[in-house]
């Protein structure tokens, strides 16, 4: 005898096939063979019969009002949920789409209207080795020279535009998990202050990528993710379950 | 051996004893009554210790019954040792359950109780608790559960209209789930009465 059938309320169907049929007898249009076999079955399965008699006391006691069906949270569970997973969705949409927060530290600060790089930000973890550089536009400039170099390190690359972006070419890529400064300078180079404007920024994987996007998007996105996380959480544990199947004792 | 255990001898000679005894042979009904004696009492003393009323009360009553459930199906297909086996386990538990619920109480002087249709205040106090723990068990079902049951119950509505309202295809289907969330009500149902019991053990 294993742990199950010892147990004093583990009662057991005498013949499962049948006692799994029992539903039918309730049913119309069950043959008549069947609900006399099943009628049998109930004569000699103490499990069976317990499981009818504590059914017949639900369904004696729904129909006198002794007992109640009371509505529960479903419909709220459900926006709950829907609207939790929403807001996850959005959140996780911003904190990739949104430029991070830019690090603080050596960088220099300027006021609002100087020239200065859009992406990356500083202290940004880019994805991959190539990756675009922004910046706004310096008026009077007909050309942009870029320099991107390691920091601490030999690698280098440099390149000329006339737009306000360019994209690390293939053939420079450059080495994962490394920090960079990058350096826009107009042309004429007069134009800003000398150095022209930097930016430290560094590459990384993607779990890296990740990772930083995760401390430094903006609060908002990441505040939404959050609230949808939780929303999600609790219409799932209040969600509205599904008819489950009947399990053999 | 285990009680369980149904070797091709064996099974040939239940299968003709069975038939045997359901064309009316009595002396089949007799060597099937002491066939299973041997491994039901084994079932009920494991389950029941050395009790020895107790034992012969559950193994006569299994054997009555499941020799009166042959004569009832007109045979039998499977393993009758293992069916007989598992009646008298039923019937042990049924026996331990209700000295658990009402431990040193003798049966006999519970017999005017049980017979007596008025309802005493012990009555009113056990249906109370029952309807209590049975109302918690609805109040946690599935709202799938509770509409479908809610139709066939409160609002009477035929087992049709609830077809339609769930986009079944057959009306069986609409008393599988009804039977389906019965059943998990039973279920839940059985969990808080263990609960209950192994509380009353503590406290005995």
């Amino acid at each position: 005898m294993d742990e199950t059938m010892r147990k004093p309320n583990g009662y057991e169907c005498v013949e499962p096939e049948l006692g799994d049929e029992l539903w039918r007898l309730g049913a119309p249009a069950t043959d008549a063979g069947l609900r006399r076999r099943l009628e049998n079955h109930l004569m000699i399965c103490d499990a069976c019969r317990l499981r009818c008699a504590a059914e017949r006391r639900v369904a004696a006691g729904l129909a006198d009002g002794t007992l109640a069906l009371p509505d529960a949270r479903p419909r709220a569970a459900r926006a709950l949920a829907w609207g939790g997973g929403l807001a996850v969705a959005a959140g996780l949409a911003l904190i990739l789409v949104l430029p991070p927060r830019a690090r603080d530290g050596d960088r220099i600060v300027r006021a609002p209207d100087d020239p200065q790089f859009h992406r990356p930000v500083e202290g940004e973890v880019v994805r991959g080795g190539r990756p675009t550089l922004s910046w706004a536009s310096i008026e009077g400039a007909t050309a942009y020279r870029v320099h991107v170099d390691e920091v601490g390190g030999d690698h280098a690359w440099h390149g000329e535009t006339a737009g306000l972006e360019i994209d690390v070419p293939a053939d420079a890529e450059l080495p994962l998990s490394r920090d960079y400064r990058a350096f826009v300078e107009p042309v004429p180079a007069d134009l800003a202050q000398p150095g022209g404007v930097s930016v430290s920024f560094r590459t990384g994987t993607t779990p890296e990528f990740l990772a930083h996007r995760a401390v430094a998007s903006p609060a908002m996105a990441k505040t939404l993710a959050m609230i949808g996380m939780l929303g999600l959480g609790a219409g799932l544990l209040l969600r509205d379950r599904r008819f489950p199947s009947i399990r053999r004792r | 051996m285990h009680a369980d255990a149904h070797n091709p001898e064996e099974a040939a000679f239940y299968a003709s004893a069975v038939a045997a005894y359901v064309a009316g042979d009595r002396d089949a009904g007799e060597k099937l009554s002491a066939a299973l004696d041997v491994p039901v009492r084994l079932e009920a003393r494991i389950f029941l210790g050395d009790e020895g009323a107790d034992v012969d009360d559950v193994v006569q009553d299994t054997i009555v019954a499941v020799l009166l459930y042959l004569r009832r199906e007109e045979g039998f297909t499977g393993n009758l040792v293992k069916f007989a086996v598992t009646v008298a386990r039923n019937r042990c538990r049924n026996l331990l359950n209700w000295r658990k619920r009402l431990p040193h109480v003798q049966l006999d002087p519970m017999l005017a109780w049980l017979e007596n249709t008025d309802r005493s205040p012990l009555d009113a106090l056990l249906d109370g608790e029952v309807t209590n723990i049975l109302q918690e068990v609805l109040s946690r079902l599935s709202t799938a559960c509770r509409r479908i049951l809610r139709a066939f119950y409160f609002e009477e509505v035929s087992a049709d209209e609830i077809r339609r309202r769930l986009g079944l295809k057959t009306v069986q289907g609409v008393y599988y789930r009804k039977t389906v969330c019965l059943e998990q009500a039973y279920r839940r149902l059985k969990k808080r009465l263990v609960v209950c019991s192994s509380g009353r053990n503590r406290g005995a």
